[in-house]
């Protein structure tokens, strides 16, 4: 059984419904609009953006669902990323916020710590750099926050 | 790409990064300095002389602001728990989970009543442990070596309830320090923590000292909160009480039972009396585990045959204890574990022992839901080898928290490189053979700068590292030339110190050090059969030297114990004054003033360049 999905800029994707149920949002619009074929409109997502989410379930349509492990250390790990969704998070990070509307946590989850990789080990500058992002804290205030910072990192 | 991302998937991100790495992301623009700075200041951590000089005069209200966001509160001491009392902070709605006093620490002296009080607390903790004579003798041991102030006097005892009724919906609270008056303490403690879970108390690590007797202990149980998954504590099992101690005791319990009604611990899934499992006695557990039907693990020392035995990944109770518990309770219970220690097999099949002590190392790791995980491995004087090294890299990440592995000659370098790159919650490691050999260090310098280390949580590493040329030295101590086993025209001292810098920069990262040695000293479980002579030493070791990369160091602030024994190390003044200037919490120095090969030192001048600075030293 296959279910149409539609980007935002209106291209339709047929998918096996199986593939496109590991998209939570979707499961549950299929279940609420019961047996219908008619396609899913997805205004949040573009076309480019659909074609790697799709290219993701499909890679891992087999996968059992996950079930959240409870523990007690805050601090996750960010090195247990599997090669192949290593090598597909080398895009960016639209896909994040596609897997956050689509609901498709083991993707959001993935994504994150890709972008948790890359901003580890670097200084504050290194992470402007990699992400393009402006400092927009007055020389004052990042002293202060320096300043607070290390006090509560000083043990 | 920043811009496009909402708050919550920051957060998300957020999960992965370190306490240091939130703080990089905190300096790097407002929007990621909002979501970072609430988690950087959901758990406080007050360890260091200077967090708790800036508290003591009063300077942390540029941080208050922040205050609003610790649920997780950890501090040495209650000095420092004060600011969670103080006005200026009235605004800040307390929303505390995890409260934990540790034991003060040592060389940080604020006032000269907290130096009176450390010489009280020592007199406390040789009174006490004289109690549990010839049996008791590690706690003796830990009581001489690792004495830290222990006592809380009332004030500082009002304080802390004072903490726990402002915050009711704590869930953990471990305190390490003893109350002047531990059974009253309790009495007023039972009430006011509704939701707690997990509670340990009188705990210091290391150190199992009883302090309540235990009919208090009993009627503690009784009525504290139903809420319960965990309890540690001492209690005092075969005291004989003084007649003055009974009647007060008497009279505590009956205040407490009518304080509040019995109450059932269907919650209750661990419990550790620190005391009274080493005699193991039906009898004497029953009271504290009625009604426990949930219980699933008791504390297990290594001692106690009749009463625990060694059951495929675990100890449990035998049948007889277990069937002996039930009828002291009128309770049925479940598999009762003991705390999962590695215990050595009895029988000696030693050809396929590696194999078997392998697969129950990983196996294990895969029961169910991956929950289960070897939090202490034990496997000193076993035949562990390859095998069973392989198992513990391959599984170690899932929590192992404590490695020790003395005299099993097969675990190799490669293999333990692996265990300390993989093991991201190891908290102790111990890895030693059973007599020195210079010639086979547990760790070789080639294989540490093969991959990076991830047990960046650890607080005792003992673990000889070796294979470093050490083209300073070129006479070994019975005059033979060195260039046998280095080759003199290649291994040039920048060379040497090139590779040293590589070895400090990877202990460097390993800021929660509390202990740390490198030479043949041991500690904990080894500490008993030491051998007490050994006639070589170590040449293939770090130098020590700030000119190899001592320096890299610098961040090891908890570092109370540097241990150089038989190490052919150049520890000189230049070296001791830098340790001073900056391990501030460092007491004891083992192994320095053996021989060592910087020529121009005599032990006259290692004696005074020691001298004044209050370290214990060897």
């Amino acid at each position: 059984m296959t279910v149409i999905l539609v980007s935002s800029d209106n291209q339709d994707f047929k998918v096996d419904k199986e593939v496109a149920e590991r998209s939570i949002l979707i499961k549950n619009m299929l279940e609420d609009v019961g047996e219908s074929d008619s396609p899913i409109p997805l205004p949040n997502v573009t076309a480019a953006v659909l074609t790697k989410v799709i290219e993701y379930c499909e890679h891992h349509r087999n996968d059992p669902v996950q079930v959240p492990e409870e523990t007690d250390d805050p601090r996750k790990r960010s090195n247990d990323i599997e090669e192949w969704d290593m090598k597909f998070m080398q895009v960016d990070h639209e896909i994040i916020l596609a897997a956050n509307y689509l609901d498709i946590k083991p993707l959001l989850d993935v994504g994150c710590k890709t972008v948790a990789n890359i901003i580890k080990g670097k200084t504050p500058e290194e992470i402007r750099k990699a992400f393009n992002i402006v400092n927009d804290f007055t020389p004052e205030e990042e002293a202060q926050i320096k300043k607070e910072n290390e006090w509560a990192e000083d043990r | 790409m920043d811009t496009n991302l909402p708050p919550e998937i920051r957060l998300l991100i957020l999960q992965y990064l370190s306490q240091h790495e939130l703080t990089q992301v905190a300096l790097v623009n407002k929007a990621w300095s909002e979501s970072a700075i609430p988690i950087i200041w959901k758990s406080l951590w007050i360890m260091s002389e200077n967090q708790a000089i800036t508290l003591h005069l009063g300077n942390y209200k540029q941080h208050y602001r922040h205050f609003q966001h610790i649920e997780s509160f950890h501090s040495r001491g209650m000095a420092n728990a004060k600011m969670l009392l103080n006005k200026t902070t009235t605004h800040w709605t307390p929303r505390l989970r995890c409260l934990d006093i540790m034991v003060k620490n040592n060389n940080c002296y604020l006032s000269d009543d907290d130096r009176e009080r450390e010489v009280e607390d020592r007199r406390y903790a040789s009174d006490s442990s004289d109690e549990y004579g010839s049996d008791y003798d590690w706690g003796e041991h830990y009581a001489r070596e690792y004495d830290r102030p222990l006592v809380m006097n009332r004030e500082e005892q009002e304080d802390l309830l004072e903490i726990l009724r402002r915050n009711p919906q704590l869930k953990s609270f471990k305190f390490a320090m003893v109350p002047e008056d531990p059974q009253a303490f309790l009495i007023q403690l039972a009430p006011i923590l509704p939701r707690l879970k997990h509670l340990e108390l009188f705990h210091v690590p290391d150190r199992h000292r009883p302090v309540v007797n235990t009919a208090v202990a009993d009627a503690f149980l009784r009525i504290c909160p139903s809420t319960l998954e965990s309890i540690t504590f001492g209690v005092k099992f075969d005291t004989t009480a003084t007649t003055e101690e009974a009647t007060r005791t008497k009279v505590l319990i009956q205040t407490l039972i009518e304080s509040a009604e019995d109450k059932h611990h269907p919650a209750l899934r661990l419990l550790r009396l620190i005391d009274p499992m080493n005699k193991g006695k039906a009898e004497a557990l029953a009271p504290f585990i009625k009604g426990c039907s949930n219980l699933r693990m008791i504390d297990a020392p290594a001692g106690g045959r009749n009463e625990w035995e060694s059951h495929n990944d675990w100890i449990v109770a035998t049948p007889a204890f277990h069937s002996a518990l039930e009828e002291a309770t009128g309770c049925r219970f479940g598999t009762l574990r003991g705390i999962p220690w590695y215990k050595r097999d009895i029988d000696d099949d030693e050809s396929d022992k590696d194999q078997s002590v392998a697969t129950r190392i990983s196996t294990f790791s895969k029961v169910g839901n991956s929950k289960g995980y070897w939090h202490t491995l034990n496997l000193s004087f076993t035949k562990a080898s390859t095998l069973t090294a392989k198992a513990i890299a391959d599984t170690c990440h899932e929590g192992l928290n404590s490695l020790v592995v003395v005299k099993c000659e097969e675990f190799t370098s490669q293999e333990i490189q692996a265990i300390l790159a993989n093991a991201t919650h190891l908290r102790h490691i111990e890895c030693n053979r059973w007599f020195c050999d210079p010639g086979q260090p547990m760790l070789m310098a080639q294989d540490v700068l093969r991959s990076t280390w991830s047990c960046t949580w650890l607080v005792r590493f003992n673990l000889h590292i070796g294979g470093i040329p050490r083209p300073d030295i070129i006479f070994d101590e019975k005059g033979r030339s060195s260039a046998e086993v280095f080759d003199l025209d290649n291994c040039t001292i920048e060379k040497s110190h090139a590779m040293q810098r590589k070895i400090y920069r990877q202990l460097g990262r390993l800021t929660l050090l509390e202990e740390l040695h490198l030479g043949y000293v041991s500690i904990g479980y080894a500490h008993k059969h030491q051998p007490r002579r050994v006639d070589k030493v170590q040449r293939n070791c770090l130098e020590m030297t700030l000119e190899s990369g001592l320096g890299l160091l610098s961040e090891l602030k908890n570092l109370r114990e540097l241990g150089v024994a038989y190490m052919a190390h150049r520890i000189g003044k230049e070296e001791v004054d830098w340790m001073q200037a900056n391990w501030p919490n460092l007491h004891t120095i083992q192994g320095v003033l053996y021989p060592t090969f910087a020529e121009e030192d005599s032990v006259s001048d290692q004696l005074d360049m020691m001298k004044g600075r209050g370290w214990t030293y060897a």
